[in-house]
């Protein structure tokens, strides 16, 4: 914790960056939940929302992570209307990943909230 | 993809290989096949100078996607999980094992030291070859009488004070580093 913390020149404190790296790999897990999707595609999805992340690029290692630890697969695909295209999907590893940390995060959150607005009042 | 939308993505790409110069090849290798596909679906999708300027800005900074991926690399020094004790023998018994139980006191030693995870293999051949046997070898050839070797007194009083000096120096190194890395 840094008391009265400054934020880099992303706008983004120590403790931001460390959330997100936390949260991230397993937003890209729900969003490859119901169907398989191509790296700009996930890429593109996740810059949509604010606060997430701050440039898209850096998903790129962060998908080479996943690979490597068993979490999705890809798959190559010739595309009409361009460049093949390298599809992601999700192991069973993947999925398992996914729904324990939906539990984790409901109850993490669900106490940070109540406490956040517990000191308000 | 006009003249100046080619030459915008060739350049992001240039400076992407420059950036990740200092990534593993594999990883680097990986890396680019990823950014590459991104760079032909930006040059896919958008026509004008300005949108692909706009999508490269999303794209950030090529150096900011290597930093991430150069944090994903284990660390490369060894880290130290075994006994301190056991490393500390190690490189006592290097150097006057041999006087303890000849020969098979500095061969533990030498045993350990290589079993031990807190040394690079350099670290490890520098702790085996200066010297073997120790302080053993300079303390023997000290003993044995001036003219078994042909050498002058002094020259011969130099080369047993190096004798002594490289090993000695050699363990203080091992051990100063093992106690840095824990």
């Amino acid at each position: 914790m840094e008391p009265g913390a400054t934020s880099d020149e992303r706008g983004d404190t120590a403790t931001l960056a460390q959330l997100r790296r936390g949260a991230l790999p397993h937003c890209v897990l729900a969003v490859l939940e119901h169907e398989e999707r191509y790296a700009f595609e996930i890429v593109d999805a996740l810059s949509e929302l604010p606060g997430l992340t701050t440039t898209t690029g850096t998903i790129y290692p962060l998908l080479s992570r996943l690979r490597r630890d068993g979490l999705v697969d890809t798959t190559w695909r010739e595309s009409t209307s361009g460049p093949p295209r390298r599809y992601y999907r999700l192991t069973p590893i993947g999925e398992r990943t996914l729904v324990a940390f939906r539990q984790d995060w409901r109850t993490f959150r669900d106490a940070v909230d109540l406490l956040l607005e517990g000191g308000r009042s | 993809m006009t003249t100046s939308v080619h030459d915008l993505l060739r350049d992001y790409l240039a400076r992407f290989d420059r950036a990740a110069a200092a990534l593993p090849p594999e990883r680097w290798r990986e890396l680019r096949t990823d950014v590459e596909a991104h760079l032909d679906e930006i040059g896919a999708s958008v026509a004008t100078e300005a949108e692909v300027r706009q999508a490269l800005d999303r794209l950030g900074p090529p150096e900011a996607i290597v930093a991430e991926e150069a944090a994903d690399l284990p660390s490369s020094a060894p880290r130290p999980t075994g006994s301190r004790a056991l490393d500390v023998t190690a490189i006592v018994l290097l150097l006057i094992g041999a006087i303890v139980i000849p020969l098979v006191g500095w061969v533990v030693g030498a045993v350990l030291l290589w079993a031990s995870r807190t040394w690079t293999t350099r670290e490890k051949l520098l702790g085996t070859f200066v010297l073997p046997g120790g302080i053993v070898v300079p303390l023997l050839l000290a003993l044995l009488p001036a003219r078994t070797l042909v050498l002058h007194p002094a020259a011969g009083m130099v080369l047993f004070v190096l004798l002594v000096a490289a090993p000695l120096v050699v363990a203080g190194v091992l051990l100063r580093r093992g106690e840095r890395r824990r």
